[in-house]
């Protein structure tokens, strides 16, 4: 029977990766699957993506556990693609190969003015807070990020800007059994957050946020609330929740400004911080801010053809999945619709002789990483000393640097004893 | 010479706002002040009394009756056709006498036993951090655990059946829209086939405790079946909410002023003070209803027979005629202040009262021997509707 | 056989509709599981005993799986008065409707005629507990109330 012989790679080890290879262990119960990942620990965007404060979230990551514990998914971490393995070796030793990188940078804003490179990423911001390894924050010093100062700007209104509001925000005492990275936290809030002002340039009842994302940033027990561009025509349960907690708490420590219907159009610098001008109400207004948070989609912003970019991996045998196939859509129970649909595709595919199989898999490669590569176990060790080395108040601690993360993993092991996928 | 009683085109208990849920004092400051005999526009044979006087006085009278005229649509609870809650003396006196034997002194003592050993089991599995939630587990969930040694019934858990009380006692209100009576049916029905379920338990494989007396009783005719199923409802249901509010209200009251938990501790002789206080800010019923059999006349106000009362109880409790100061928690009230209502009054009043205090100070006395602060953790969530005050949730951080 | 009908966005309701069966088995049960998207419900009917697993999604809402199940039954209105169920609800109390999903089926089933056997079960992702651990606690205190009175 072919399908006990398939031999599949799927690269990234988010929940499109994930997804992707539970449902082709369903199809194919004796296929060989291995999942690769740049980072030593598995779970991409469940780890660094998910806000730190939604644990609730993240615990898919118990299902996927089990591909690697009970369904024989080996897991190969601080492999980068393109760097450590070359794509063309990977697709010639796989069957199979699902792409499921995603997309690592913010989409960039087109702005007037010249404060442009001033503005900030909330994917970024949200790495950092969740102790990603590259941290990609304006810093004062080697690893320490600058404060974002009191008035803060974030532009779009989806989930991603609802989560860094939030995080901007919160009391600290909320961030209990969290795993937000303190160190962060406390240098962006260095100045204390006073106000945060949001621009959306849909009408509210379009605006992208989930209601129970933005219902839950205004149910923070320290902020006041007002909105401005919406009116009665505009009647959606967004703008009842708005209107009801405009009213009942319309002062607070730290004010929120909802703007709705407001374009950005220009940053500047001037003496009084930056400044953002933004079309709304017919004219254009101008906001002084101490940050500028961009939270308007992901992008690959790597050139065409770049080694490590997904984007540029084709073949016969290779598949996208996810947000580096529908360009950053979606949260994880809708990629996981993703998987579904494609390795549907890909289960098809086989059946139908379209791809044939044959290919010696992971043996191929193995070789060439097995010195460097991270496996679940090793997963598991940095794992175990995250919980270890954290507060009472704290689920975990990561360790925001890759080294010291591949030194824990390999801690006890000697070459020999490393297993491979 | 009679006058009307006040009528206004403005609602002065505007049931289904939410404000009014959440918060009904202000509004029941200006009845008390303005209408203290309210007929309700939307509702003209009911009148809503909000004075602790007149509450105390015409609560207990003779005309007052728990019978439901024809007129009254009863709804989802209309099934309650033979319980005590609908009965008068003398026929009530018969059934009640049925729970006084079981609810002895020596039954208080057991039943805030077996509270207490449900505390202390989650106070030794707090974590490093202290943080619990008060309202199920300190409460709740203990409450649950005792009534159900009591009865001698197994303790399958109680969320579910907490949360179908919850619509239940919705369906209670004074203005109910035509989900929550829907709601309130589901839940009734629920909660009944429950009970359904134990008593056949309980005559399979009789356990001791209240249950299988009971169904003695049914056995030999004393009380009917239909009374029997009535009966574990009213217990088994609704009786564990109201003892849960009253100890989550004092856990609260212990979070924002330590100092009374200080005073439990170094001064037993003002535990009897400290829970009256606690009850009666914490009106779990904040409203009773009864029917008059005959004309009354209150306040120089007419009504009729066959009227509708409506006795606001959580209003009276906090009548600054009779508290001063009445939304404070205050242990130095004068001597000779009227008791709080918050147990009912008359012959209705709650049967359970005395293993309701044994057991929240059983509780408090745990509390005060092993914790030695109780802070909040978080927001405290409400869950009040028009007709019953309640917690959602309590976050709280012990520090041992 | 009991038939575990599950519905789930994120593929969490189904790993617990996996663990429910699992422990069943060790319970000696037979079990099969069923997405909510491929329930017959005139099969549903007919059972005396069903397991129901859903999560709550988006602002309490019913996930895409389950609404269509809901939605049917809703519409054709089945007798379910010869029916009993276990209900388990997956939810994340970091959201007020926390648990709405399982509560709105329940409700549904419970007016149809439907008795529940049980509390409902809930896992709260917001607590770092496993649904393994929850589901099999939970499957352990349904299993022995249902077992005399309906073959499973």
């Amino acid at each position: 029977m072919p399908e006990t012989a398939a031999k599949v790679a799927i690269v990234g080890s988010g929940p499109s990766g994930c997804y992707s290879a539970q449902f082709l262990r369903k199809a194919w119960p004796k296929a060989e699957i291995t999942i690769f990942d740049s980072l030593p620990a598995p779970y991409g965007l469940v780890r660094y993506g998910v806000a730190a404060d939604h644990q609730g979230s993240k615990a898919v990551t118990d299902q996927f556990d089990r591909l690697f514990q009970r369904e024989s998914v080996g897991f190969a971490g601080n492999i980068t693609i393109g760097a450590d393995l070359d794509f063309q070796t990977l697709s010639r030793a796989f069957d199979v190969v699902v792409a499921a990188t995603g997309l690592p940078h913010d989409r960039p804003l087109e702005l007037d003015g010249d404060a442009g490179q001033c503005l900030i990423g909330a994917g970024a911001l949200l790495r950092a807070l969740n102790g990603h390894p590259d941290m990609d924050l304006p810093c004062v010093s080697e690893g320490n990020p600058r404060s974002l100062g009191s008035r803060i700007a974030i532009i779009g209104n989806g989930n991603v800007a609802m989560d860094a509001v939030r995080l901007l925000a919160k009391p600290l005492e909320l961030f209990a059994g969290s795993d937000i990275d303190d160190d962060c936290l406390r240098a962006v809030r260095a100045s204390g957050v006073r106000e945060i002002a949001v621009f959306g340039r849909s009408a509210i009842q379009s605006a992208k946020f989930d209601l129970s994302m933005f219902k839950e940033v205004m149910a923070l027990p320290n902020v006041g609330i007002c909105f401005s561009g919406a009116s009665d025509d505009d009647d959606c349960p967004a703008l009842a929740a708005v209107r009801d907690m405009a009213a009942q708490k319309p002062a607070g420590a730290v004010k929120l400004h909802f703007h709705f219907r407001a374009v950005p159009r220009a940053l500047r610098q001037a003496a009084k911080g930056l400044l953002l001008t933004v079309q709304q109400h017919s004219s254009l207004h101008e906001h002084a801010f101490d940050a500028v948070i961009a939270a308007t989609g992901f992008v690959d912003k790597r050139s065409a053809g770049h080694p490590c970019s997904g984007a540029s991996w084709s073949g016969r045998n290779v598949f996208r999945v996810g947000w580096l196939l529908n360009g950053g859509q979606g949260t994880v129970a809708a990629n996981r619709k993703s998987a579904k649909a494609v390795t549907d595709a890909i289960v098809a595919a086989v059946n139908n002789g379209d791809l044939p199989l044959g290919a010696p898999g992971f043996a191929a490669v193995a070789g060439q990483i097995q010195h460097h590569l991270v496996d679940f176990e090793g997963w598991r060790r940095i794992d175990a000393d995250e919980r270890a080395r954290c507060g009472p108040d704290r689920l975990r601690r990561k360790v925001p640097d890759k080294a010291a993360m591949i030194a824990v993993a390999l801690a006890g092991t000697t070459p020999a004893a490393k297993k491979t996928a | 010479m009679s006058m009307p009683a006040h009528q206004t085109s403005e609602a002065l208990l505007p049931w289904r706002n939410p404000a009014f849920r959440a918060n009904p004092f202000p509004w029941y400051d200006v009845l008390r002040r303005e209408a203290p005999v309210y007929q309700d526009p939307s509702s003209p044979k009911t009148y809503n009394l909000s004075r602790y006087h007149d509450v105390a006085q015409f609560g207990k009278h003779p005309a007052m009756s728990n019978v439901a005229p024809d007129w009254v649509q009863r709804g989802p609870w209309g099934m309650f056709r033979d319980s005590v809650i609908v009965k008068d003396p003398p026929e009530h006196t018969a059934l009640r006498r049925i729970s006084n034997h079981w609810f002895t002194p020596k039954l208080a003592r057991q039943w805030a036993e077996a509270a207490t050993e449900e505390v202390n089991r989650v106070l030794d599995g707090l974590g490093p951090s202290g943080l619990t939630e008060a309202f199920r587990n300190l409460a709740l969930m203990p409450s649950h655990h005792a009534m159900c040694r009591a009865l001698g019934l197994p303790n399958d858990g109680y969320d579910t059946g907490s949360d179908y009380m919850r619509d239940a006692m919705i369906g209670l209100g004074a203005a109910i829209s035509a989900e929550e009576e829907e709601r309130c049916q589901v839940a009734l029905t629920y909660l009944l086939d429950r009970v359904d379920h134990y008593l056949a338990e309980a005559r399979k494989n009789p356990q001791p405790g209240a249950v299988s007396s009971w169904i003695e009783l049914a056995a030999n005719g004393t009380i009917t079946d239909r009374q029997l199923r009535e009966a574990l409802l009213l217990f088994w249901a609704s009786a564990t909410p109201n003892a849960a509010y009253l100890i989550t209200g004092g856990m609260e009251i212990f979070a924002r002023q330590p100092e009374v938990l200080e005073l439990w501790r170094t001064s037993p002789e003002k535990h009897p003070a400290i829970l009256n206080e606690i009850a009666r800010l914490h009106t779990a019923e904040m409203s009773i209803e009864r029917f008059t059999t005959a004309p009354i006349e209150i306040h120089g106000v007419s009504i009729p027979a066959g009227s509708h009362i409506r006795f606001l109880i959580a209003s009276a409790n906090r009548d600054p005629e009779v508290f001063h100061d009445p939304h404070r928690f205050d242990l130095d009230r004068p001597a000779e202040t009227p008791p709080h209502l918050s147990f009912g009054l008359g012959a209705h009043f709650c049967p359970g009262t005395n293993i309701s205090l044994a057991e929240t100070s059983a509780v408090f006395d745990t509390i005060a021997a092993r914790v030695k602060r109780v802070e909040l953790a978080g927001v405290p969530i409400y869950g009040h509707d028009d007709r019953s005050a309640r917690y959602l949730r309590l976050p709280v951080r012990l520090v041992m | 056989m009991t038939n575990i009908y599950f519905g789930t966005e994120s593929g969490n309701s189904e790993m617990a509709a996996d663990d429910i069966g699992a422990e069943m088995e060790q319970l000696d049960r037979a079990a099969r599981i069923i997405p909510m998207e491929s329930a017959d419900i005139a099969e549903l009917a007919q059972q005396e005993f069903v397991i129901l697993v859903t999560s709550t999604y988006g602002d309490g809402e019913l996930p895409e799986t389950t609404q269509p199940f809901y939605d049917a039954l809703k519409a054709r209105r089945p007798d379910l008065s010869n029916l009993r169920f276990a209900a388990f609800g997956l939810g994340d109390s970091t959201y007020e409707t926390y648990g709405n999903g399982i509560d709105t089926l329940s409700r549904l089933m419970i007016e149809l005629g439907a008795r529940q056997v049980g509390d409902t079960g809930r896992h709260d992702a917001a607590r770092n507990e496993p649904v393994a651990a929850v589901a099999k606690r939970w499957t352990q205190a349904i299993v022995p109330q249902v077992a005399d009175s309906v073959t499973v």
